[in-house]
C-alpha cells in the first residue's frame, strides 16, 4: 500500500512539476523585483533538483507535513484537513447507498430473470454506467431543486443538501454493481452446488440467500473496490457542481491558482483512501471466500 | 414384469409413461418420452444410456426439480413408496401431488441424490461437515452440536477422519468429494438413493473404491438405488435390473442376465460392442455410427433407426411398441414383431 501511494506522488509531482507557469509570479504579483522573486525561489525550494525536492517532500510527508501551500503561504494541512471530513463522509455514503441499493436489485433481476423486473433493473444500470457523473448531477439539480423545488441545489450544512451529491456519486457504482451482482447471481443459481442443496431438501429461499448469495457476493465487491477509484475522482466534479467544501473542490481550486503543494496534499489524500478502501476489500474477500483466505494464510507463512 | 407384482408394497419407486418437454419459443425438446420405471425395495436399478439420453431428467423429475423451462413432468406419474408425487388432473396435464415443502421434506430425507460432478457439487464457502450437518438438520429435529456429530458419523462412514468435518471443499481432492457428496446423501438414511455418474468424473482406481463403498453402504441400510450410468461395467458389478435408455425412452428392460447375456435391442448390442474387449486386445472397437438424434427434432419412428444396421421399412415410419420376451426381459424394437425370436442378431 505504501510503495502504491509513494508512486503515485511521485507522479503528480512529475506532472506538476513539468506543467508550465511560475507559481512564484502569482503569488508576488506583477511588480515583484526580480532579486525578490530569486529569493522566494530558493526559499519554496523549488530551484533544487527534481529528485531532491521529491526526497525532500516524502521525507516531509512521513512526519505529518503537505507543506506549505504556494497560494495562503500556510501549511497545506490547514485547509486539507477542513475538507477531508466532508469528502469521506460524502464518498462514504454514497458508496453506501449505492451498495445498500445496488446489490437487492441485483439478486432481484437475477431470481426474477426475464421479467419486467429484470428488464427495468437492467435498463436503468445500463442509463448508470453509461450517463456521466457531472451530468447526472447537472439533471438532478434540474429537476430536484430548479423544477420541483425539494432539495437544495448547493451545499448549506442540512442533511438534505447532501441528498443529490450521494445520489450523484453513487449512481455510477450502483449501475455497476447492480449489473454485476445479477450476472454473479444468475452463474451461480444454476451452479451445481445450489442444485445439490435443493436436492437435499433446503428452501428455495434459503438456497438463495444462503447458499447462493454469498458466493455472488464476490464479484460485486470486487467491483465495488475498483469502482471506488471512479466514485472519488466524482468527487472533482460533484464538489464543483454542488459547491461543497471538500478535497476534489480544493483540488481544483489548486489547480487553477497552480498551488503544487496543495494538489499534491489532495492527491495523497485520495490515493491513500482508495488504497484504504482496497485493502478493506481485500480483507473483505478473505472473509467471505476460504478459498482465498487459504491463499492469504499460506502467503503469510513464507 | 407381471401385473401382480405391482400391487405388493415392496415396491420402492413406479415411474408410469413419464414425458418431460422443455418448450422454447423456437422449438420443443423431447427429453423423456413416455418411459416407465420400477424399483423395488432395497433393489438397484440401472440406467444407462448416452449423454442426452434423459437420465438426469428423469432423476431431476423424481425429486421435482426439473430445470427452467419445463419445471415439472408434462404428463405421467410417479409413485414413491405409495405417495403419489405427480398426478394427472381432468385436462390429462401432469400436476405435481405434493406442496413444495412436502417435496422439501421428501428431498434429502427419503429421495436423495448424488451428483455426477463432485468437483462443484459442494458449496465452496460452507466447510463440509455444515454442509452435511444442513442436510440432517433439515430433516430431523436436533440441534447443530447433534447435527455436527451426525456430520462427523458420516464422514468416519465413507472414509474420511472426522477432523475433517471443519475443512472446506477446496481442501479434499475428487474422490474424497465425492465421498463427501455421498455421505451428505447417506446423512438421514433415504430409502432411495439416485446415484447420477457417480464415478464418471474420478479416475478408475477411485472409481473402484467408492463404487465398493456405495455397494457396501447400500448392503448395510438396505437402500433401494437408481443407478445412472453409462458405464456397463458399473450395472454389472451393482445392479439387480437394468433399464437402456435412448432418446427418452427406454428400449430394453430385463435383469441382468437378459441384458448382459440375452442381449435383444441393436442399441443395446452397439453398446457392448463399444467396449473394449479383454480377452481380445487387438479386437476392433465398433462403434454405433453416427449421433443421437437431435431431442427437439426426433424422428418420426424408430429414434435409434437412423444409426441401425437392422434398419427397416417399417422402423422409419412407425414407433416400436413395447414387447415382452419373457417375464422380466422387455425390448422396443421391430425386429422382434410377429413373435419372431431373433435370438443371435
Amino acid at each position: 500500500m505504501i510503495p502504491v501511494v509513494i508512486a503515485v506522488i511521485f507522479l503528480v509531482y512529475g506532472i506538476m512539476h513539468m506543467t508550465p507557469g511560475d507559481p512564484v509570479a502569482v503569488m508576488l504579483g506583477a511588480d515583484a523585483t526580480p532579486e525578490l522573486i530569486q529569493e522566494t525561489r530558493e526559499a519554496l525550494g523549488i530551484t533544487d533538483p527534481f529528485l531532491v525536492q521529491f526526497a525532500n517532500y516524502v521525507k516531509n510527508l512521513f512526519t505529518g507535513h503537505f507543506g506549505t501551500s504556494w497560494y495562503t503561504g500556510r501549511d497545506v494541512s490547514e485547509r486539507l484537513f477542513a475538507a477531508i471530513p466532508y469528502t469521506i463522509k460524502l464518498s462514504l455514503l454514497a458508496m453506501l447507498v449505492a451498495l445498500v441499493l445496488s446489490i437487492p436489485m441485483g439478486v432481484l433481476a437475477a431470481v426474477k430473470h426475464n421479467s419486467l423486473g429484470d428488464y427495468t433493473i437492467s435498463i436503468f444500470a445500463m442509463i448508470g454506467v453509461s450517463a456521466p457523473t457531472f451530468w447526472v448531477g447537472t439533471m438532478l439539480m434540474l429537476l430536484c431543486s430548479l423544477g420541483w423545488g425539494i432539495l437544495p441545489s448547493a451545499y448549506d450544512g442540512t442533511w438534505k443538501s447532501y441528498v443529490l451529491p450521494t445520489i450523484t456519486q453513487g449512481f455510477n457504482m450502483l449501475a455497476s454493481v447492480t449489473r454485476t451482482q445479477r450476472s454473479s447471481m444468475l452463474e451461480v443459481l444454476s451452479a451445481d452446488y445450489i442444485r445439490t442443496a435443493r436436492a437435499k431438501g433446503v428452501s428455495n429461499f434459503s438456497a438463495t440467500y444462503k447458499h447462493a448469495l454469498r458466493n455472488a457476493i464476490i464479484p460485486s465487491i470486487t467491483v465495488a473496490g475498483l469502482n471506488f477509484g471512479t466514485l472519488i475522482g466524482g468527487a472533482v466534479a460533484i464538489e464543483t457542481v454542488f459547491a461543497i467544501p471538500g478535497v476534489g473542490r480544493l483540488m481544483i481550486d489548486s489547480i487553477k491558482l497552480h498551488d503544487t503543494p496543495t494538489v499534491i496534499g489532495c492527491m495523497v489524500f485520495v490515493s491513500v483512501m482508495v488504497s484504504v478502501i482496497n485493502l478493506l476489500v481485500d480483507l473483505l474477500y478473505a472473509l467471505i471466500d476460504p478459498r482465498i483466505k487459504a491463499q492469504y494464510l499460506k502467503g503469510g507463512k513464507k | 414384469m407381471s401385473n401382480d407384482m405391482n400391487k405388493t408394497n415392496d415396491v420402492m419407486l413406479d415411474i408410469k409413461n413419464l414425458v418431460v418437454e422443455f418448450k422454447t419459443e423456437d422449438e420443443t425438446v423431447q427429453a423423456i418420452n413416455g418411459i416407465d420405471l420400477k424399483i423395488n425395495k432395497g433393489k438397484t436399478h440401472g440406467l444407462v444410456g448416452e449423454t442426452g439420453a434423459g437420465k438426469t431428467t428423469t432423476a431431476l423429475s423424481i425429486l421435482n426439480l426439473v430445470p427452467f423451462p419445463a419445471e415439472k413432468p408434462t404428463a405421467g406419474t410417479i409413485e414413491l413408496d405409495g405417495v403419489h408425487l405427480y398426478k394427472t388432473n381432468e385436462k390429462g396435464e401432469c400436476v405435481p401431488a405434493l406442496t413444495e415443502k412436502d417435496y422439501q421434506s421428501i428431498r434429502g430425507e427419503k429421495v436423495a441424490m448424488i451428483f455426477q460432478d463432485p468437483m462443484t457439487a459442494l458449496n465452496p464457502i460452507f466447510t463440509v461437515g455444515d454442509q452435511i450437518a444442513e442436510s440432517v438438520r433439515l430433516h430431523q429435529n436436533v440441534d447443530q452440536a447433534k447435527a455436527m456429530e451426525r456430520a462427523r458419523e458420516m464422514l468416519e462412514l465413507v472414509g474420511i477422519p472426522a477432523k475433517r468435518a471443519d475443512d472446506y471443499p477446496h481442501q479434499f481432492s475428487g474422490g474424497m468429494k465425492q465421498r463427501v457428496v455421498i455421505a451428505m446423501a447417506l446423512a438421514c438414511n433415504p430409502s432411495l438413493l439416485i446415484a447420477d455418474e457417480p464415478t464418471t468424473a474420478l479416475d478408475v482406481t477411485i472409481q473402484a473404491q467408492v463404487l465398493e463403498m456405495m455397494r457396501g453402504l447400500r448392503d448395510k441400510f438396505g437402500t433401494s438405488v437408481l443407478m445412472i450410468t453409462h458405464d456397463l461395467g458399473i450395472i454389472a458389478e451393482m445392479c439387480d435390473e437394468v433399464s437402456v435408455m435412448y432418446a427418452g425412452r427406454i428400449v430394453e428392460y430385463g435383469n441382468l442376465e437378459d441384458i448382459f447375456d440375452n442381449t435383444r435391442h441393436p442399441y443395446t448390442q452397439g453398446l457392448f460392442n463399444s467396449l473394449p474387449n479383454i480377452e481380445d486386445r487387438k479386437a476392433e472397437l465398433k462403434p454405433i455410427r453416427g449421433l443421437m438424434p437431435n431431442p427437439a427434432d426426433l424422428p418420426k419412428g424408430c429414434a435409434f433407426c437412423p444409426r441401425c444396421d437392422y434398419a427397416m421399412e417399417i422402423c422409419k415410419t412407425v414407433r416400436p411398441e413395447r414387447k415382452w420376451l419373457s417375464e422380466t426381459h422387455c425390448v422396443e424394437c421391430h425386429l422382434y414383431d410377429d413373435g419372431k425370436d431373433v435370438s443371435k442378431l
